[in-house]
Order: structure tokens, then C-alpha cells, then sequence
């Protein structure tokens, strides 16, 4: 569904990106991990064309989007999650809803009780300014923004961040609901071992390479990969 | 002995092929005057623009180049620092005490400026293009007037005019590169790339905007006491001519920014295309036209600057290394 | 002289009409820096663009056909919408990712460009010269030379006309941002234009569409300018970017309402700065322009108790 071929970005004169390739199946939950600054969110944002790649190609769909601008990729069927949030602050939450549609949507009603049905809090706060609202509440938005577009594929940075424990095991409920039904998940995460256990496969990146991959759960039972990125001795 | 070591390390430390070929330009720029006779040392007063301008885009570089902080009034500081220096004219102050006083004017303009400080950048940009409006009925208000012409005999003799407009230049230039060299230039620069990572470096943010700030004010109201020389009269319409706030960043822009010798290059090839289109069309307006394209031109084909857009190219060509 | 509450109440009056034309001047530049956080110094060369073509429109157009030269201000917002799309197509999209410096310099070039042509006229058009009178012939008659008397009050029917628009256009403009996509769009944009692309809004065509928007107000404004002032070549630079950049930041940038409201307010500190500087003795008549003088002190002071602006989001950190 999802193809990433030897793509390398960086930032001014600091590349952070060296030929990662890697690949996402529909109905796939793909996680990527690796410590802080390994490149997991520069891979997200190259994917949703907000970061420009040197070299390599992106496939999704059989379509080559290297180089295509996010909102086409929105319409294609890749919706994103930023790390932070990125609300629109001085809006509403329906505002904020409505923003993930397109322009011309007749079924937006449907889509919004679609979302609303997977955060029922959402729909109470509708006309609440999202500063107003809870970190927790907060990161249901930014999902359920990315959600309204309808996505075959959801990129999720860092869901994590900022969120209590029981918080973010709702969004991880919410996570593997969606994947249910179909939609392929993308999810670059440093609280890497709760990422694996829902994940089918994982990536592994290290200073802005692949180190290693493979399905979840034998990488999560590999002593080493334990030692290395989960913080757990062997 | 360490005055000495200090030079030296400057000197060595003038090490690239532009830094090089300034100093050689301001070799020349000081002898040149003795290769003409009394009757041709009249064309000097030719040159006065081009050291007005080098210190002015120079003075705009600290705050806008180095500091990060768009400063859109720049003309506010020129136009007083006109006011000031023929008022001291008018007390019976001497040419260099008149520089220095609308130097120190400019100063303390740079300091009401401060509380400007806490402004995101669009919006200092923004409050910055208002600080001229402000100060004009002030200055008006308080000189009683708004036409400030001095008397033909204060004005200095075209190699006079010369040779102070150099020596502004001068020290403008290497006040500058001074300036950019010490503590205060490595935290500006620190400044201009990550305010929020400098400030939780523990580098105090508002010091060393506010001496860059200071500094940028006492050159840019010094090079307005220099303008008078040059035209003798100012008006305060001048405040407001956005020409003096905008071409210091249009020649920064040219030059490179950020760099200590990048305004000097965009000033004197911003003279140099102004006087040679000027002398084209005499008489005429037609000139405004073409700078006007030229300004447009610049903006669109090279934003980021003349420099940085030949290294840019060179980058491009040189292809990206694979691992 | 003392201040007679007749006078006072007829400086109100006067300066409440000249906010709305100080408002609606405003309104397309600060949606515009809202928007794209581009600082577009050529909106007042835009206004007198707009100026000049309606007073073309009365040379030329108007003795002809006999058509109002008020329906010009309709033609204005059409040309200027054109000329603000190409202004954003050929020179700003191109390079408003490289920071706010080119696109500055760039309308900075524009405006300069404007006023030359302006001053030297457009092709057939002749030149603004106000001392030729052409400023003159646009105050139609009807609109200009008459005043509607109110009891002791007269009001500018020129003036009273640009409040009317003011006060119409700019609610509407709001309810365009607040309540339809395209407006979200816009909003969203400028808030975060990041996430507004990866939310799927293409915010190129967005950031048109306030380009367009702004211009177009600009031309509205511009129309109604040639009809209550003396157009001259110079007046975008010396007289209408002034009061533009008070009422924005006034108003609070990117803030419709704001503009509208500070509109209002900064004409009516003109009008009574006026009024009182009429009312000094006159050891204080300098040759100092007494009014803006009252006028930049209250809106330092304004800023002092409210520096985001009356509606503000944003000024301020």
C-alpha cells in the first residue's frame, strides 16, 4: 500500500534521513521506533510530503507521490497526526472537525458521528475553543481531524506525548478500533514496547537509518532489541 | 602589547576573499582623494552617498541580520539623527559633535524601543513601521518646525565630506566586525538562530537585543547627521519616506545577511546602479521606474540575496554524496 | 474658541465616517499579514490605484455613457481582485517561503512601481496632478459637493457612503471567515498553514483567495477614496499606510471586527485630535501637525493598556 524506497532528507546541511526504506500493508499497524532524534518524525513528515527527500522514491497506492504537496495526499487517502497536536487554537472543536473534510463533503454529518462515536466527549465539547480542552481531549481532536478526512492510512507521531497513562491507553483503544476497520495505521512512538505490542510489524530507526525491522513480536522478544530500545535489561 | 595582539588576531582573522578585497577598497578609498587636484576634488562629494548608505545598511544588519529582529523604521533613527545634528549645528556645535549627539539621540530612541522587544517577529516588523509615525509629530512638535535647513558655512567642503563619510564608513564597518567578534556577536547570532534555546542557555536575550538595538540607533541617527551634510536641509517628511528604511534591507539582502561585509557590497552596488541610471535618463523619473523593477527583480529572482544564491547554485551543482 | 458640544458632537460624527473608510482601508491588509504573514507596503498604492481609475472612469467613461462614477468603485474591486492575484502568482508564491524580507521588498518595489505610474500616467491615462484639479473632477457632484443635514449636523454624503460600505462589507467579510469552508480555510491558514495542508486544505489556493480578497477591498476603497480626498500620486505611502498600520495593529491583526471597531475609534481620535488642537491658544499653533500628534500619543497609550489590540489574538506574545 505503502512504499518507502531508499529516501534520505535532512535539514539545512544536517541529513537526518539515509536511505530508509520500508513498506505498510492495508490493515497493517505499523510501528516505528527508536530514541529521540533517530528520524522517526522526519520519516512521517517526509511520507506526508512536509519534509523535502533527497533522493528515492514514496509510493502509495501505486502512485508515486515523492514531492506531492500534503493536502493532494490528504485527498489520496493518508491522513497525519502531527507530534503536538497542532490544533487550529483559536477554533472550535467542530471547527477543527470540519477542517479534515474536504471542501465538498455531503456525508460530513456521518463522518462526524462516526467520530464522535469513537470520542463521545468530542461531540459534548463541540463549540468549546480547543485550548479549552484537556491534553488527552486535545489529542482526540488532532485524531479525529485525521479521521474526517476518511483515510485508508493514518500517520500517527508521538500519540504518546503529554498524555497520561490511562489517556493514552484510549487512544491506543481507539487506535486498534480503527484498524479494525480497515484503516492502516503508521505509528512512530518512543514509548516504544506499548507501540509493539499492538503493532504486526515495527521498524527499528538509529540515527536516521533503519537498524532493524521485522514483526512485532518476535522483535519484542528479541533479548537484544529488549536491551537496546526498550530499557530492559537482559 | 595586548592592544597589539588584538589587531593581529583582526587582521588574520580577515581572512576570506570578500573580507580581503574590503580592506584593499578602503586602501584605496583613503588615497584616492590625494590623486586629484584641488579643482577635481570637487567629484568627491559624489562618494558621501555611498559611505551614508554603507553605514546605514550596515547599522539596519545588527538588528536585522544579526539579532533576527526585523527593524522596518530604521528611517526614524536617520531622519532624527538629521534633526539632531542641525540643531547642535544651530547651537554653534562643530561637525563631529553634531555626528555624535544625533548618534545619542538615536541611542535613546533605541532604548524606547525595548518594550517593542517582547513582540513576536512579524509583529515587531509590523510596530517597527509605526515607530517613525510616532516620532515625526514629536520632533515637530518639540523643534517647532518641520523644515531644518543650516546655513551654507557648516557644511563641510567636499573632501571634508569625504573623508568623515569614510571615516563613518570605517568605523561603522569595523565597529561592526568588532562587535560580531566579541561575547555580544556570538550571542546575537545565537540570538537570530534560537531564541528559546539561547535564552534557556542562560544568554540574556533583552541585553543583548537592546545593545544591538543601541549600537544600530547611534550609527543609523549618526549617518542621518551625515545626510544633512549631504543635502543641507531636512524635513520631516523624511521620517516617513519609507525609501530610508526599506533600501538598508534591500542592499543587506543584495550583499548577504548577516554577514559584516555583505551591506557594504549591497550599498555600493545599490549607489553604483542608482548613480549610473540616474545619469542615463537626466531630468527624468524614468529612473524610479527602473529601480522599481530592479527592487521587484531582486526580490523575485534572488531572495535570498546575491551571495547566497551564487553559493546556492555552486551547492547545486556539486551533487549530494550518497552516505 | 470653546468647545461647544455642537462642534464636539459634529467631530464625532465626522470622525465615526472616516473610521469606516479608515476600516475599510485596513481590512484587506490585515487580513492579508493575517494570512500570510506578508506585510503588504503597496496597499496603499493598491487604494491609489483604484483611486486613479475611478477618476479615470470620470473623464473618460462617465461623460460618454453617463454612467455614475460610484459604480466605478464595483469595477475597482474587480481589477484590483485581478491585479491582487497576479501580484501573488508572479512575484509572492514564489517566494514566500524564503522569509519575509523578499516578499516585503518585493511589494515595497511594487509600490514604488505604482506611485511612478501614478505620476506619470498609465499609458493613455494622464497623470494624478492634483493641481490640474483632476484629484476634483471624480467628487461627483452628487456625492461630493452635498452634505445631509441632520438637525445641526451635516454629514458628507461621500464619507457617509464609504461608512455605509464599511459597515456592510466588513460584517459580511467576517461571516465569510466564520461560517463558510472557504473562510474556515482561510483562518485555519492562518493560524497554522502547516496543519491546515496536512489537513488537506490547499492552502496555495487559500492564500489566493486572501490576496484576491484583500486587494479587492483595497479597490473598494480606493473607488471611495477618489471621492472624498484629493488624490494624489504619493498618498498611499504619506497618507493612507500611516493610518492602515494604526488601525491593524489597533484592531488586532487578522481580526475583522477589530479593524472595523478601530476604524472608528482612530477616526474619531483624529477628528476630535483636530478639534482640540483648533481649541489651543495659539503660542501652541506650531507648524507640528497638533493632530497626530494627540492622535499617536492616545495610541501609544491604547497599546499600553491593551497590547494585543481592542480584538486582538495576537500582537502580544
Amino acid at each position: 500500500m505503502l512504499s518507502v524506497d531508499s529516501v534520505s532528507a535532512s535539514y539545512g546541511n544536517l541529513r537526518v534521513l539515509w536511505d530508509v526504506s520500508m513498506s505498510a500493508e492495508a490493515g497493517e499497524i505499523v510501528s516505528i521506533v527508536g530514541a529521540n532524534g533517530a528520524g522517526k518524525s522526519t520519516l512521517l513528515k517526509s511520507i506526508m510530503g512536509l519534509v523535502r527527500t533527497q533522493g528515492g522514491e514514496i509510493v502509495f497506492e501505486g502512485t508515486r507521490v515523492t514531492g506531492v504537496a500534503p493536502h493532494t495526499l490528504v485527498a489520496m487517502g493518508i491522513a497525519y497526526v502531527p507530534e503536538g497536536r497542532r490544533l487550529f487554537p483559536e477554533m472550535t472543536v467542530r471547527e477543527n472537525l470540519r477542517m479534515g473534510a474536504p471542501r465538498r463533503c455531503p456525508e460530513v454529518h456521518e463522518r462526524l458521528k462516526v467520530v464522535h462515536d469513537l470520542f463521545p466527549v468530542l461531540e459534548e465539547r463541540s463549540f468549546q475553543l480547543v485550548t479549552t480542552l484537556s491534553g488527552g481531549e486535545q489529542q482526540m481532536v488532532a485524531i479525529a481531524r485525521a479521521l474526517m478526512a476518511k483515510p485508508k492510512m493514518l500517520l500517527l507521531d508521538e500519540p504518546s506525548l503529554g498524555l497520561s497513562p490511562i489517556a493514552f491507553e484510549k487512544v491506543i483503544g481507539v487506535i486498534e478500533k480503527i484498524n479494525r476497520e480497515g484503516v492502516a495505521v503508521l505509528l512512530a512512538e518512543q514509548s516504544s514496547e506499548r507501540a509493539m505490542e499492538i503493532s504486526d510489524r515495527t521498524y527499528v530507526l538509529e540515527n536516521g537509518r533503519v537498524a532493524g525491522s521485522g514483526l512485532s513480536d518476535e522483535l519484542l522478544h528479541d533479548p537484544m532489541v529488549r536491551a537496546a530500545y526498550l530499557g530492559v535489561g537482559t | 602589547m595586548a592592544d597589539r595582539s588584538r589587531v593581529w588576531r583582526f587582521a588574520v582573522g580577515m581572512r576570506n576573499p570578500s573580507q580581503i578585497t574590503l580592506l584593499i577598497s578602503l586602501f584605496f578609498a583613503t588615497v584616492y582623494p590625494l590623486t586629484l587636484s584641488t579643482e577635481g576634488s570637487r567629484v568627491l562629494s559624489v562618494y558621501a552617498v555611498y559611505f551614508m548608505w554603507i553605514s546605514l545598511a550596515e547599522s539596519w544588519n545588527l538588528v536585522g541580520g544579526y539579532a533576527g529582529l526585523l527593524n522596518l523604521g530604521i528611517s526614524a533613527f536617520f531622519a532624527l539623527g538629521g534633526v539632531v545634528g542641525a540643531l547642535a549645528l544651530f547651537d554653534g556645535f562643530p561637525f563631529i559633535i553634531s555626528l555624535l549627539l544625533a548618534g545619542f539621540a538615536g541611542a535613546i530612541l533605541g532604548v524606547a524601543l525595548i518594550p517593542t522587544f517582547r513582540l513576536k517577529s512579524f509583529y515587531f516588523a509590523i510596530a517597527t513601521l509605526v515607530v517613525p509615525l510616532v516620532v515625526k509629530p514629536m520632533v515637530e512638535f518639540l523643534g517647532n518646525r518641520a523644515d531644518f535647513t543650516v546655513p551654507q558655512t557648516v557644511i563641510l567642503t567636499p573632501i571634508g565630506l569625504y573623508y568623515s563619510g569614510l571615516v563613518l564608513a570605517g568605523i561603522t564597518i569595523f565597529g561592526a566586525y568588532f562587535l560580531m567578534q566579541s561575547r555580544v556577536g556570538f550571542a546575537l547570532r545565537a540570538l537570530g538562530d534560537d531564541e528559546l534555546a539561547s535564552s534557556s542557555l542562560g544568554i540574556n536575550v533583552l541585553l543583548y537585543k537592546s545593545i544591538a538595538v543601541l549600537t544600530s540607533g547611534f550609527i543609523a541617527s549618526a549617518a542621518g547627521a551625515y545626510y544633512l551634510q549631504i543635502i543641507g536641509t531636512i524635513n520631516t517628511t523624511l521620517f516617513q519616506n519609507l525609501n530610508f528604511s526599506l533600501f538598508p534591507i534591500f542592499m543587506v539582502i543584495i550583499g548577504g545577511i548577516g554577514t559584516f561585509e555583505g551591506p557594504v557590497l549591497g550599498a555600493v552596488v545599490f549607489s553604483l546602479i542608482n548613480y549610473y541610471v540616474t545619469s542615463q535618463f537626466p531630468g527624468s523619473t524614468v529612473d524610479t521606474f527602473i529601480l522599481s523593477l530592479m527592487i521587484i527583480g531582486v526580490a523575485v529572482l534572488l531572495p535570498r540575496g546575491l551571495v547566497s544564491s551564487l553559493h546556492e547554485l555552486r551547492k547545486r551543482r556539486t551533487p549530494i554524496p550518497v552516505k | 474658541m470653546a468647545l461647544g458640544t455642537v462642534e464636539f458632537v459634529q467631530a464625532l460624527v465626522n470622525g465615526l465616517l472616516q473610521g469606516g473608510f479608515f476600516a475599510l482601508s485596513a481590512a484587506g491588509f490585515s487580513l492579508i499579514f493575517g494570512v500570510q504573514k506578508v506585510l503588504n507596503v503597496a496597499h496603499g498604492a493598491f487604494i491609489v490605484l483604484a483611486a486613479f481609475a475611478t477618476i479615470q472612469f470620470s473623464i473618460l467613461v462617465t461623460p460618454v455613457l453617463h454612467i455614475d462614477p460610484l459604480l466605478s468603485i464595483f469595477t475597482d474591486s474587480l481589477m484590483l481582485a485581478l491585479v491582487g492575484g497576479s501580484v501573488y502568482l508572479l512575484l509572492i508564491y514564489r517566494i514566500e517561503r524564503t522569509g519575509f524580507e523578499a516578499p516585503l521588498l518585493a511589494t515595497f518595489g511594487l509600490s514604488i512601481l505604482l506611485e511612478y505610474l501614478a505620476s506619470n500616467g498609465i499609458g493613455p491615462f494622464p497623470a494624478l496632478d492634483p493641481s490640474h484639479g483632476i484629484g476634483a473632477q471624480a467628487q461627483h457632484q452628487s456625492y461630493s459637493s452635498t452634505a445631509i443635514q441632520i438637525g445641526p449636523f451635516f454629514l458628507q454624503e461621500a464619507q457617509a457612503l464609504a461608512f455605509v460600505m464599511a459597515v456592510v462589507v466588513l460584517p459580511i467579510l467576517q461571516l465569510f471567515l466564520s461560517r463558510t469552508y472557504r473562510g474556515r480555510a482561510i483562518r485555519a491558514t492562518s493560524q497554522d498553514w502547516e496543519a491546515a495542508e496536512f489537513s488537506g486544505i490547499n492552502t496555495k489556493a487559500v492564500r489566493l483567495l486572501s490576496f484576491i480578497t484583500g486587494s479587492a477591498l483595497a479597490g473598494l476603497a480606493g473607488g471611495l477614496f477618489a471621492f472624498t480626498n484629493s488624490v494624489t500620486a504619493t498618498a498611499g505611502d504619506e497618507v493612507l499606510l500611516p493610518v492602515i498600520l494604526v488601525v491593524v495593529i489597533l484592531g488586532g491583526i487578522g481580526s475583522i471586527l477589530g479593524t472595523l471597531a478601530a476604524g472608528f475609534l482612530v477616526g474619531v481620535i483624529m477628528s476630535v485630535s483636530s478639534l482640540i488642537a483648533l481649541t489651543l491658544p495659539s503660542q501652541f499653533q506650531f507648524h507640528a501637525d497638533l493632530a497626530s500628534l494627540l492622535t499617536f500619543l492616545i495610541f501609544i497609550v491604547i497599546l499600553m493598556v491593551r497590547p494585543r489590540g481592542l480584538f486582538g489574538h495576537g500582537i502580544a506574545e
